[in-house]
């Protein structure tokens, strides 16, 4: 699994993506890392069938014990199917999710980790001497929903907004703008329900100050590409599910 | 049927994950070691015949460099696959506990098989995990004897620098270098073998 420093100051962003050994009809996803002091959170850790090489690539970098929290963006299985197993290797970690979710995640295993539920306004989290917040993006696609924003490193993570559908071994970064729309275009249509909930949202993350957006499957926006991409999603029709 | 030790697949893919951080670290550092072997290679070569002698250690030390940057990849590749392994065998533990439950509350013959196949499929899992670690043992094992090996040979690469005269200071320097990267990278794999035993020992 390919790993990656996105930001180092005094705190760490890192991105982990394109397992090659992941199987092929399974959803590519990035997952991201925040290090700070001596702790730290994995951003949607990923599905079971990533599991393993996930704790390999962490452990390149940190020790197991500085895995002290984790957090989940909505109920998906590309997101946190993973957490029976996290539960066992890291049974005294937090996951922050959202509390809407709690009666289904539980589902995919969570004895030992506490579950820490998000309510619907969202809220912030300490990690180390850094403090992220969560944003709410309710009905993007998953009805409790969040993103997770760095106002220090000006990173917003931005769960399934933003995805492509790509093959395995694309660039970690946007090369050209207008051709990434193709590849956004479908996953955005058909899985983000609601115009509403997209322009309730928009009104949110414009007014962030954002350096880079980190979407959980496709590529990384820098600097100008963010403004395009709200642009080009306030203009998207999405939910086409209901014209067929 | 020889029975074979079954140790827990969260310890072993914890281990296993471990190792490869530590062999990652390692990496680095034989990085840094073929750069400092390669900055020797090329003053040897401007000193010319003066320093004959050093021509040959410092190849030595280029070559090894590479050997253990290949050694660290092919244990990542074990460290990875043992680490799959682990978690599948979870998998099939977490499933052979359920299919006993349900057999406690209904006994049904065709469960029955479905866990007899599963278990055989665990014992195979097993067998195959116990060579694996054997195998990563043994490569832990060859990189550490070289680093020990290039210990050695940095002690005599020092004598030599000390024959020359203008470069003196720059090859002994390097000599010094050389022989910082090959403790670090043992102490890497030492700590990489420590995990092990404590799986081994658990
Ligand atoms: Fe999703
Ligand atoms: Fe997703």
């Amino acid at each position: 699994m390919e790993a990656k420093l996105l930001f180092d100051d005094k705190h760490q962003w890192y991105v982990f993506a394109r397992d090659p050994d992941k199987p092929e009809k399974i959803i590519d996803t990035n997952q991201y890392m925040v290090v700070s002091g001596k702790e730290s959170i994995v951003l949607d850790p990923g599905g079971i069938e990533i599991f393993s090489s996930m704790l390999s690539t962490i452990l390149k970098f940190i020790p197991l014990e500085q895995i002290t929290h984790l957090f989940a963006s909505h109920q998906d299985p590309d997101i946190i199917s993973s957490l029976g197993m996290w539960d066992q290797v890291i049974p005294k970690a937090k996951l922050y999710t959202p509390s809407l979710w709690e009666g289904f995640i539980r589902h995919f295993g969570c004895e030992n980790i506490e579950f820490c539920g998000i309510e619907d306004g969202g809220g912030e989290l300490r990690i180390g001497d850094t403090v992220l917040q969560f944003i709410p993006a309710h009905y993007l696609h998953s009805s409790a929903n969040f993103h997770v924003y760095d106002p220090v490193a000006k990173i917003l993570f931005s769960g399934d907004i933003g995805a492509a559908l790509e093959p395995q071994d694309s660039s970690l970064f946007i090369e050209n703008f207008d051709s990434h729309c193709d590849k956004m275009k479908f996953f955005h249509q058909r899985w983000m329900p609601s115009n509403e909930a997209k322009m309730h949202w928009l009104k949110r993350v414009r007014k962030l100050d954002i350096d880079m957006m980190l979407p959980q499957h496709g590529r990384i926006f820098r600097g100008k590409e963010i403004d395009q991409f709200f642009d080009w999603f306030e203009a998207l029709n999405v939910g086409i599910a209901l014209d067929s | 049927m020889i029975m074979v030790k079954e140790y827990s697949p969260v310890k072993s893919a914890i281990t296993a994950s471990q190792v490869a951080g530590e062999l990652y670290r390692a990496s680095g550092i034989a990085r840094q070691l073929s750069l400092a072997a390669k900055n020797s290679q090329a003053v040897v070569h401007r000193a010319g015949s003066k320093v004959a002698g050093l021509k040959v250690i410092s190849e030595y030390f280029a070559d090894l460099a590479i050997k253990t940057i290949k050694l660290a990849k092919e244990i990542n590749t074990i460290s990875l696959d043992i680490s799959h392994m682990a978690v599948e065998r979870w998998r099939q533990n977490t499933l052979v506990e359920h299919l006993n439950d349900s057999q406690v509350k209904t006994k049904n013959a065709a469960v029955d098989i479905i866990i007899k196949d599963t278990k055989q499929r665990q014992l195979d899992l097993n067998n195959r995990f116990n060579v694996e670690i054997r195998s990563l043992e043994s490569q832990l094992e060859e990189i550490q004897q070289h680093m020990q090996a290039s210990r050695v040979v940095a002690v005599s690469f020092r004598l030599e620098a000390t024959q020359t005269d203008e470069y003196q200071e720059i090859l002994e320097d390097m000599a010094k270098n050389i022989d910082k990267f090959s403790e670090k990278i043992k102490q890497h794999v030492l700590d990489a073998k420590s995990h092990i035993n404590r799986l081994l020992q658990s």
